[in-house]
């Protein structure tokens, strides 16, 4: 998890200085993102662990040191600060807050989370789920555009409690949408399943003799290994190869088609398994 | 004196190794004791450094170890040291010739603490701690554990047991200072096997431990997670005598214990001997099994539970029943969910002023289960639920509906089922809305309700279409995706004669237009039945409708011709597929290729094929791989990556 939590922080901050910066070597990347902070650039109203997208607006150098170390959050010692008089200021752009709602129910649509952040300005597009590498959901990635959005979101999840059940949370986080999860998972979100249990020996004949009736898209299946989840969790030995689980990712025409699969599908076999299947979104 | 030399270096080697286990400790009595200490400038050499280390050694005597090593092994060799030290003059430097004057203050072991290093509250600063008996040791640790005094009450027991009585013997204590002694110690946070030793010394000093002995190790247990030793523990408490049969708390504590490590089976024995002793587990005691029962899916344990908490009219928590209900829908168990939604409703009923709000997500998941169960009562609570939380301002999502129609087909409770189509068909009917016909297709979204009419032959069609004519008969409105659904069925059995009638039916009895839907199911009667002239002029009427054909329109236009041998046609149909922006699927490719191969026009197969790696579909020679070798009656082999 830290891996490929890790990954994607460095890839975020290679993108980003890559944006900021014609050349970015590999000595300035680490000066700046591990070492450096926020200079006067970053919104004063702005809590230090706020994440602050880099703005797409060329800015100068001093300044995108600032917003590449923003966005990891790291302190800056004091010489290196700039002088906030001898450095041309970037005219202000939009900074996205991204945000982790964590503990949301565990089957809730996006539709869900936008009624209930209603009034907040939310689109399905700024909700990203964030699945972890065994492809579970984690939690929800919001985006916000401004920071009074997202403390306005915060009110309406103090004043609403509950959502089936749960109490969701609400955190300033740095955008995790970003690593190779989200990228094996991008073209499948919002009509897809995610087809667990699959036996070893399971070709892509049998997936779609699985789905036989329902309309699967063009390049509709994605084998996934995954480690296995034990229980209770036992200490691997370093001799033992590491046990895999073999998923499949399942691309519908539809979202209605998906829907339709898994509930109709839920439970069914597949070769010798009972095949255990959720919606990706 | 060489030889003294040595024994020191040796005691001194001991006391830096820092090993603060029994057998060094051992050792270093054995050191002690071969040193003839008559001499006091050995004396006060030894034991000056010895008093810099006291608490030290004092202080290892928290796990019973020390005790063990003072009271049994070397007392003699100690009591002789002790003799030795007394006889002897003392040191310079040593604060007090009283502190060896009198037998009470003769302490055995190595904790020989002069008064500046005593602890300042014993004895409420009046009693000196040798002149303590055991009551008096008792009330002295009591009323230091009363003023929070946690790490004096535990040294004042590790120091009186050190010393001996007026008799010589031993300082025995009573059951209340270990009991007080277990008390500080786990306010203390000491480990679970330490205060087990505690116990067992107990017992073999012959002390005979209470519930409370053993429920104060039950509470440090429960801190470190640590179920099994939790239910040894009551296991001994369940065969020990009647002073230490466990009480409600101790079954509360294994059974929690045994829940959070998810050992579900253990922690409904030891609930029914608590029922049987007579003792009700608490509300936690009940939600942690629940949330255990959610996480292990153990869904049928779970239902045993609810039933009882609904005996005894409690009410779990919202987050635990929510929880479970997700859990029973992972496994299909109904009966659980419907449970979980009772209290659910309950819960909302109980507190009108703040609503439940369910995600429409899992409430879909439950009517999912609910279908795939046939469970009726499961579907409309959940759909209750589902309406209640949306609020009269919001539309269900599509799938809810679906989900719904399927739970009432699954059911048999057709007229229900209709009526949710009806509703889906306000809401959703309106193409110019930009909503998805494939919503109201009775070959996609209403595919189960199809399924469950035509399942039990015409008879049951027949059932369908009489009832639906009777809602018209009566007045109310009877939507075309209910009819539509029929004539699917009919479609579906491969009667044609039943088919077209219903088809007719639309127009002449409910006066109703046919829409694509319609089409689509009598093309799909005709076409299966190899009648494509019917399948021509039908496609024509379509036309002459206004209706746009959709791709579900083609391809059963392409299976027609593919049924008829007419490749041309079929490849005719394709290219207006995808003339109007459709883009065609993988079966009705593969079956117009297979027709090709077989009348053999190898170049329209290679367009075929061209067409559908385009496309991103698995190849066509891919296809029949693993039907081949099942209908060969071969073994399968292990697929290669």
């Amino acid at each position: 998890m830290w891996g490929v939590r890790a990954a994607a922080a460095l890839r975020l901050a290679q993108q980003r200085s890559t944006s900021a910066f014609q050349q970015p070597s590999f000595l300035s990347l680490f000066s700046t993102d591990l070492h450096g902070e926020p200079t006067t650039e970053a919104a004063p109203q702005v809590a230090p662990e706020v994440v602050v997208a880099a703005t797409q607006v060329p800015v100068p150098e001093a300044a995108a040191d600032g917003d590449s170390g923003a966005n990891l959050g790291f302190p800056e010692p004091a010489d290196l600060q700039a002088p906030a008089a001898a450095t041309p200021r970037a005219p202000p752009g939009p900074k996205k807050i991204y945000a982790r709602l964590s503990n949301a129910p565990k089957y809730a649509f996006k539709s869900d989370i936008l009624w209930f952040f209603e009034g907040c300005n939310l689109t399905p597009d700024q909700l990203v789920t964030i699945y972890d590498e065994k492809y579970r959901q984690r939690f929800l990635q919001v985006e916000f555009d401004s920071m009074e959005s997202f403390r306005l979101a915060q009110r309406v999840l103090v004043r609403k409690g509950r959502l089936g059940g749960r109490y969701m949370k609400l955190d300033v986080d740095m955008r995790l949408d970003v690593d190779d999860i989200h990228t094996s998972v991008k073209g499948f979100r919002g009509q897809s399943l995610l087809m667990m249990q699959l036996p070893t020996d399971a070709t892509s004949e049998d997936v779609e003799r699985f789905f036989q009736g329902y309309n699967l898209a063009g390049y509709s299946t994605k084998f996934l290994r995954v480690p296995k989840e034990t229980f209770p969790k036992k200490p691997s030995k370093m001799s033992v190869p590491p046990v895999v689980e073999r998923r499949a990712l399942v691309k519908f025409a539809t979202p209605l088609e998906s829907l339709r699969a898994l509930r109709e599908k839920q439970g069914q076999f597949c070769l010798d398994r009972a095949i255990e299947l959720r919606f990706i979104q | 004196m060489a030889y003294r030399r040595e024994a020191l270096n040796c005691l001194y080697r001991q006391l830096n190794a820092k090993h603060k286990d029994v057998t060094s400790l051992a050792l270093l009595s054995r050191c002690l004791s071969s040193i003839p200490l008559s001499n006091s400038k050995f004396s006060a050499y030894l034991f000056g450094d010895l008093h810099a280390r006291g608490l030290v050694i004092a202080r290892l005597g928290g796990g019973g170890s020390v005790r063990t090593v003072s009271s049994k092994a070397h007392c003699l060799q100690i009591s002789q040291l002790e003799a030795d030290i007394a006889a002897s003059n003392p040191a310079p430097g040593f604060p007090a010739p009283s502190a060896f004057e009198t037998p009470v203050n003769r302490v055995p072991g190595f904790s020989i603490v002069p008064a500046a290093l005593k602890p300042s509250g014993f004895g409420s600063g009046t009693t000196p701690l040798g002149r303590l008996d055991a009551t008096l040791l008792s009330r002295e640790m009591s009323n230091s554990l009363s003023h929070g005094r946690l790490e004096e009450t535990v040294r004042l027991f590790d120091d009186w047991v050190k010393l001996t009585d007026a008799a010589g013997n031993p300082n025995k204590p009573n059951i209340l200072a270990y009991n007080l002694l277990l008390h500080a110690k786990l306010r203390l946070g000491a480990h679970p096997d330490g205060m087990y030793q505690i116990i067992n010394e107990m017992e073999s000093a012959g002390i005979i431990p209470t519930q409370l002995t053993y429920n104060f190790v039950l509470r440090s247990v429960f801190r470190q997670r640590d179920s099994r030793l939790a239910e040894k523990i009551l296991e001994k408490m369940e065969q020990a005598g009647p002073e230490a049969q466990p009480d409600g708390d101790s079954y509360n504590f294994v059974i929690a214990l045994c829940a959070l490590d998810r050992r579900i089976a253990p922690a409904l024995k030891h609930m029914q001997s608590m029922y049987e002793r007579g003792f009700v587990p608490s509300k936690t005691t009940y939600n942690e099994l629940l949330v255990a029962c959610a996480r292990v899916h153990r869904t049928r344990f779970a239902v045993a539970l609810l039933k009882e908490l609904k005996t005894q009219q409690l009410m779990p928590q919202v987050q635990t029943v929510g929880e479970l209900a997700i859990a029973s829908t992972e496994v299909d168990d109904a009966e659980c969910a419907l449970l979980t939604l009772e209290f659910l409703t309950q819960q909302t009923l109980g507190r009108p002023s703040q609503p439940l709000n369910m995600d429409e997500g899992g409430m879909v998941a439950l009517l999912g289960t609910a279908a795939r169960t046939g469970n009726g009562s499961l579907n409309n609570e959940a759909w209750n639920l589902l309406t209640s939380s949306l609020g009269p301002g919001r539309i269900p999502n599509p799938a809810s509906y679906c989900a719904r129609v399927h739970a009432c087909a699954s059911a048999g409770d057709f007229e229900t089922a209709f009526n949710t189509v009806r509703e889906m068909e306000l809401a959703f009917g309106n193409l110019q809305g930009g909503n998805d016909p494939e919503i109201l297709s009775p070959c996609s979204s209403l595919r189960p309700l199809v399924l469950a009419i035509a399942r039990a032959g015409p008879g049951a069609l027949d059932a369908a279409y009489y009832k639906l004519a009777e809602i018209h008969a009566s007045g109310r409105p009877v939507c075309l995706a209910a009819i539509n659904s029929v004539l699917q069925g009919c479609a579906n059995i491969w009667d044609v004669d039943r088919a077209y009638q219903t088809f007719e039916a639309i127009s002449t009895t409910f006066g109703l237009t046919p829409d694509i839907h319609s089409i689509n199911a009598l093309l799909d009667a005709f076409g299966k039945a190899r009648k494509i002239s019917e399948v021509q002029r039908l496609y024509e009427y379509m036309k002459e409708l206004g209706l746009k054909p959709d791709h579900r329109t083609y391809d059963l236009l392409i299976t027609a011709h593919v049924i008829n041998r007419d490749i041309e046609a079929a490849m005719g149909a394709l290219t207006t597929l995808m003339d109007d922006g459709h883009t065609p699927m993988r079966d009705t490719l593969f079956k117009v290729w297979r027709r090709c191969r077989r009348e053999g026009d190898v170049k329209a197969a290679d367009k075929l094929r061209a067409l559908m790696k385009s496309l991103g579909y698995r190849d066509c020679y891919l296809g029949e791989g693993r039907r081949r070798l099942i209908s060969a009656g071969l073994p399968v082999p292990a697929a290669t990556y």
